[in-house]
């Protein structure tokens, strides 16, 4: 005998193990990781703890998008994708990849990201005053001799 | 023979990787189209990479011949084939089959569902797409 059972449009919250490596979207669609752990204070979650290949980030519930269901949805790019990401001067010229991003006061944004070509060569720090796409890499929109 | 400051050969432009204005790699360039008669260069193909179609760009859409990469000045609707489609919970619906777009625009895309062992089409138009970057994500319907 088939039981059918009802759709139900309004589905329990999940559990923890039911969150537990779940994809993690930002607002662009980008992927930002698998959940590793869940931050609670009571009853209230605060925020996830999401590995990202070799990194612990952490966000907070205000970050997260109340509509997601199959995946976590965040509300906006975080700052921390952008590290590992390509960066092009105006003419073209490949200055490096971004190892570090300082954030800032404003929430998910930075005041500094640090450039590197190779483990060993010296960081330039690019500012966001000098970035003119950041997508998929990060165009800027000065040359490769006006960076410090 | 002199070196002009602003002259480049096609080393400089071959084998170079061909960025758009969203930053993304679109591929390497493989080749330069020169008009025979007028002597004129006509646009340069990116290859994309294993089982994807190249692209011609015409000179009109290239920005810069750089020291590292070639920049292009707009975003080949093209590109946009293959990514996933999320509605807005996050869950995925198919992949873009088709876009359709007038000046680099996008106008509407072809969304490919796939239900067990078929497949189902339906076109989304541009005011139904929250985002479009590493995957389309929709607006609440």
């Amino acid at each position: 005998m088939i039981t059918k059972i009802p759709f139900d449009p309004n589905p329990l919250p999940k559990s923890f193990w039911g969150l537990l490596g779940t994809t993690v979207i930002s607002a662009s669609g980008a992927h930002c990781g698998r959940v590793l752990s869940l931050s609670v204070e009571g009853t209230t979650l605060k925020g996830v703890l999401v590995l990202k290949g070799s990194h612990l980030v952490f966000y907070s519930d205000e970050l997260i998008s109340p509509d997601g269901k199959a995946r976590i949805l965040l509300k906006a790019d975080p700052y921390t994708n952008l590290i590992r990401k390509r960066v092009y001067d105006s003419d073209g010229k490949y200055i490096g990849k971004v190892v570090k991003a300082i954030p800032s006061r404003q929430p998910q944004d930075f005041s500094k990201l640090t450039v590197k070509k190779r483990i060993w060569s010296k960081g330039k720090d690019v500012f966001p005053s000098q970035i003119s796409t950041v997508k998929r890499n990060i165009l800027l929109n000065v040359e490769d001799e006006k960076l410090s | 023979m002199k070196n002009f400051p602003e002259q480049i050969t096609s080393d400089d432009i071959l084998g170079k990787e061909a960025i758009d204005p969203d930053g993304e790699i679109l591929g390497v360039v493989t080749r330069i189209h020169i008009d025979r008669l007028q002597k004129l260069i006509l646009g340069i193909t990116v290859d994309q990479g294993f089982m994807k179609p190249e692209i011609f760009i015409g000179m009109d859409y290239i920005k810069t011949f750089g020291i590292d990469a070639i920049l292009i000045s707009v975003v080949p609707l093209e590109k946009y084939i293959g990514l996933e489609v999320l509605d807005a919970q996050g869950k995925k619906i198919g992949t873009v089959a088709e876009v359709e777009g007038t000046n680099h625009r996008i106008k509407k895309i072809r969304i490919q569902k796939r239900k067990g062992v078929s497949y189902s089409q339906e076109w989304i138009s541009e005011n139904q797409i929250q985002e479009i970057a590493d995957r389309v994500i929709l607006k609440k319907s």
